[in-house]
């Protein structure tokens, strides 16, 4: 949860960081812009005042009342606060008269008049003032100079004003920024929010929960998507276990029960050293095969975590199935059943020597127990470029149709009359090591009768089927 | 395991307190002197200076683990043959005890007829087996460089495994094998307890040594496994306790 508020955090941040960034260097070139506008604004009056002035001083020629009439006069219609100004010379550089702003003014008389001409002078402020001039000096066609100058206290209010507004606009473009760059976020990360939700709400009991998928075929669908295949095998995972445990259970009460019962009887009644012998070794049989049903039960736990990276080597399929040939023989002689490990050439497997072995042991003395006497046991190997599979077969009874699945299943025992010895977890063990290998033990297709077992395990081992992480065995 | 006159010193090494009493008293009755060492520093001390035949030691100990005690052991040149014990039954764990040196390893639970039956031949073992060319229990009679087994003048034929089984009988002569002892010394690790298999085998065995000869040599143990030895003249009290 933490790390999700902080993940909105973090984007809603750099998202009004980045749009204020943008908005605001937006502002700021529109700000420069009407700054560079303002300074050549009051050029451009300038030099409209000072034509003005020349053309009206051509028309008063010499007559420098009506001049001085025509300035004072049109400076009283300029805006006060301009503070028009002007100046004009003869052609000898020297003052004919001065009006406005610039009669008696600090607005100080250019002495080289050729070197202001034409461009924009900013004076010192005037002491009280506070504001500075912009003055320019132009050339008149007949002779002679004239020289304009304006407060710059309009631009520089206009310009204030400008700026004023700028600056003000900056803490409601951040506030505006950062709240849309909240929802933006919030927006972005809705989904994931969702998905949220729904595991919050999965818990081992509860794994039916699906994460809703929008079908958008995004990232996030497909996290979506992902997040309920997982739910859905964790879900397989944990109905498998609670079956095993509830069966697991069931098969160790059984004999619990029958041992203490008879116990009982033995305590309750007069000491007979026969019985009570006879007593006592049964409860240590059971004891016994009890304990070989919890080895049985850890041996699975381990195959299921995976295989030991250390144990593994390259294993020769043949030399393994002719070691349990031997092995199960005298077994198969005594049941009067034949045991024939048919001549192929070899194949070799990377894996846990032991684990194989113990695949093939529990296939060949399943097959065994399930033959009737007078019945053969085959055995091939095929060894195939990419895969070594393992065929057992048998003339036994067979599986049932619709039981091929079932047989894999903890503690299922067929229900066939002929035999119901062995814990139950012998064909499950022997799948779970070809799985861990990389492989797979299936029930091939049902001949006229008996059974046909297929191990196929692929020569890579399995490196090609599984990741580095799950190599470590459980610690029981 | 008849070790009467010098008198059997083992250690054990466990931190269960039941498991404890009860192996010490069921080796105690063997007439086996028992010392006991509740955690891994108290048994590494025990095991640093003292002289036993065998030291029977719980994998997972507090403080200092069994493999440690075996490490530091080995590392101070002392040979005293190991046993370990532990709830954690999967082969590569026991390999990896034996690896370092153990000399057998006994998943829990056991039968403690087991455990007697591994003490003895771990002892027998590390006191230094036959180096003779043959074995022999009354007229049976196992020749190593024949690879061949004659009961008096005959010869009996034997598959590879049943010589080796049968080998492995008589090196232990007089001494109690398990069936699970049998599976690891004639067939490896790989196999377990696969139904009644080791029975059927020695079963064979018994056929060919057996059948038809007197004295009978290839006794069962109710609940162990099986011992070779001549009973023709002795009283059949052994036997009798699983």
């Amino acid at each position: 949860m933490d790390r999700q508020r902080s993940l909105s955090t973090r984007w809603a941040l750099r998202y009004s960081f980045w749009m204020f960034v943008v908005v605001a260097g937006v502002l700021w070139l529109l700000y420069a812009q009407s700054r560079a506008g303002i300074g050549r604004d009051a050029q451009l009056l300038m030099r409209l005042q000072a034509s003005e002035l020349a053309s009206a001083m051509e028309r008063a020629a010499d007559d420098r009342e009506a001049l001085e009439r025509y300035v004072s006069h049109h400076a009283a219609l300029k805006n006060r606060d301009l503070r028009l100004g002007f100046r004009a010379f003869d052609s000898e550089q020297r003052v004919v008269f001065e009006s406005g702003s610039l009669k008696d003014s600090s607005v100080p008389v250019p002495n080289a008049l050729s070197e202001w001409q034409g461009r924009v002078t900013t004076t010192e402020p005037e002491a009280g003032e506070g504001y500075p001039f912009f003055t320019q000096v132009l050339r008149l066609p007949a002779g002679g100079w004239v020289q304009v100058a304006v407060s710059a206290q309009l631009f520089a209010q206009s310009q204030r004003e400008i700026r004023n507004v700028f600056l003000l606009s900056l803490p409601v473009v951040l506030l505006l920024t950062m709240g849309l760059g909240f929802t933006l976020a919030r927006t972005r990360l809705r989904p994931i929010a969702r998905i949220i939700e729904s595991v919050e709400e999965v818990s081992a009991t509860q794994l039916a929960m699906r994460v809703p998928e929008s079908g958008h075929g995004d990232e996030v669908d497909r996290l979506a998507s992902a997040f309920n295949a997982m739910t859905d095998r964790v879900a397989a995972g944990v109905l498998r276990m609670r079956r095993f445990s509830a069966d697991a259970a069931h098969e160790l009460r059984a004999p619990v029960a029958l041992m203490r019962n008879r116990l009982e009887l033995a305590r309750g009644s007069e000491r007979d050293p026969e019985r009570d012998g006879r007593v006592l070794d049964a409860t240590l049989r059971d004891i016994d095969r009890l304990a070989g049903t919890i080895k049985a039960m850890l041996q699975l736990a381990h195959s299921e975590a995976g295989l030991d990276r250390e144990q593994l080597s390259k294993v020769s399929i043949r030399g393994s199935l002719e070691a349990i040939v031997d092995f199960f023989e005298p077994l198969a002689l005594d049941a009067d059943v034949g045991l024939r490990l048919v001549p192929s050439d070899d194949g070799f497997v990377h894996g846990d020597a032991t684990w194989l072995h113990q695949l093939f042991a529990n296939i060949v003395d399943n097959a065994i127990k399930f033959t009737p006497p007078g019945g053969q046991v085959l055995i091939l190997v095929d060894p195939g470029p990419v895969e070594v599979v393992v065929v057992v077969e048998d003339t036994g009874v067979g599986v049932p149709e619709g039981e091929a699945d079932r047989i894999f299943e903890s503690f299922h025992r067929a229900e066939t009359g002929l035999s119901r010895k062995g814990s139950g977890l012998g064909l499950p063990l022997s799948r779970e090591i070809a799985r861990a290998h990389g492989g797979d033990v299936t029930l091939g297709q049902n001949e006229a009768e008996g059974s046909r077992f297929l191990v196929s395990l692929p020569v890579g081992g399995p490196i090609s089927a599984r990741a580095q992480g799950a190599g470590r065995p459980l610690k029981i | 395991m008849e070790q009467g006159s010098d008198t059997m010193r083992v250690l054990y090494v466990e931190d269960d307190l039941e498991a404890q009493s009860f192996v010490r008293g069921a080796l105690q009755e063997k007439g086996i002197k028992v010392d006991v060492a509740g955690d891994g520093v108290a048994g590494l001390s025990l095991a640093m200076d003292g002289d036993y035949d065998v030291a029977v030691l719980d994998v997972m100990l507090p403080e200092i683990s069994g493999y440690e005690i075996l490490r530091r052991m080995r590392a101070a040149h002392i040979r005293t043959p190991v046993l370990f014990l532990t709830a954690r039954a999967e082969v590569s764990h026991r390999i990896e005890g034996l690896n370092l040196g153990a000399d057998d390893y006994l998943a829990k639970p056991f039968a403690f007829a087991e455990l007697l039956a591994r003490i003895g031949a771990v002892v027998r073992r590390h006191g230094g087996g036959t180096s003779s060319a043959e074995l022999k229990v009354a007229d049976l009679v196992l020749d190593f460089e024949r690879r061949a087994v004659f009961r008096g003048d005959i010869r009996i034929e034997l598959t590879p495994k049943e010589f080796k089984l049968l080998r492995y009988l008589m090196e232990s002569a007089g001494s109690v094998i398990s069936r699970a002892m049998i599976t690891e010394k004639v067939w490896g690790y790989g196999f377990e307890s696969y139904s009644n298999a080791i029975d059927v085998h020695v079963n064979h065995l018994r056929r060919k040594v057996d059948r038809g000869y007197d004295p009978k040599l290839i006794h069962t143990v109710k609940g162990v496994g099986y011992v070779v030895e001549d009973r023709s003249s002795e009283s059949r009290a052994t036997a009798s306790d699983s």
